[in-house]
């Protein structure tokens, strides 16, 4: 098993990461704020993490829980090895999410692996800039386009 | 349905006002801990709540405050050029096309008790803000 969130770490909020099609099918109106872990009391799962987010704010987290019900997410390395950063992407067929007129279709803006806050890998995520706003989902539903 | 807790995905139910619109789309977060409801019709008590942006606040009590959001009951509309039913919403003005945009978000909804009627509702992008509707009252536009 990998390490626990500590000091350091890079982080995102659950909310942040709900992905088409799971919690609800939807796109985010702004990329994913990052933060970094400025402490944290050891677990699992660890309490008690201080976030010093990108925007320059800090937050307490007395209490991240663990597995699906984690409230912040560590990134980490994307394990497929296949770079899509500004490639410009869309949903696959059988990815479940729907692309009229192309409207979920954009570059890739960020794409790393995700763990929750014991370390245990979750999933690799790819944030792709659409014409409605930020679609995240799973790497495997999405697929380059060739043409653009 | 349950009530909200750790681990649900909530909003703010002050972020619909269904057919007006609202500056800015809907936030979410996940719930971190909550202590179960006292009884029948009642949201939990203490509910921390991490937001997207990483801010938490603490709601002591979630009854009338907060929303629980779920996975759409029916294929997604996700992208899709909508408008409201005009003829269901025979009242409400649409002049110009100003209530058309994409649908930005497609999901159930519930009460924080986890009482009410589920219902899948579409928040759209339109030229003047969001417009958050029930499904039963959208219509797809083609385009």
């Amino acid at each position: 098993m990998a390490a626990p969130i500590d000091t350091g770490d890079t982080v995102v909020t659950a909310a942040a990461m709900l992905a088409a099609p799971s919690a609800a099918a939807l796109v985010h109106q702004s990329q994913p704020q990052r933060g970094v872990v400025e402490s944290a009391t050891a677990g699992p799962p660890p309490t008690a993490v201080t976030v010093a987010w990108a925007d320059g704010t800090r937050t307490l987290y007395p209490v991240i829980g663990s597995g699906p019900t984690s409230v912040l997410l560590r990134l980490g390395t994307a394990p497929s090895g296949v770079a899509l950063l500004n490639r410009v992407v869309q949903p696959t067929a059988a990815s479940g999410i729907p692309n009229p007129s192309g409207r979920l279709r954009g570059p890739v803006s960020q794409q790393f692996g995700l763990e929750d806050p014991s370390g245990n890998f979750v999933a690799e995520v790819v944030v792709v800039e659409t014409p409605i706003g930020a679609l995240v989902t799973a790497f495997a539903n999405v697929e380059v386009v060739l043409s653009a | 349905m349950a009530a909200i807790a750790a681990g649900s995905v909530v909003a703010p139910t002050g972020a619909f006002g269904l057919l007006e619109t609202a500056a800015r789309a809907p936030m979410f977060g996940v719930c971190a801990s909550a202590v179960p409801p006292g009884g029948p019709g009642l949201g939990p008590t203490n509910v921390v709540v991490v937001w997207e942006d990483g801010t938490t606040v603490t709601y002591a009590d979630s009854t009338n405050v907060l929303e629980q959001v779920l996975p759409p009951a029916t294929p997604s509309l996700l992208g899709s050029r909508v408008t409201y039913n005009a003829a269901a919403m025979a009242a409400i003005p649409a002049p110009g096309g100003r209530a058309v945009g994409p649908v930005i978000l497609h999901a159930s909804g519930t009460n924080a008790a986890g009482d009410s009627t589920v219902q899948d509702f579409v928040v759209t992008q339109t030229p003047l803000g969001f417009l958050t509707f029930p499904l039963s009252l959208a219509q797809v536009v083609p385009g």
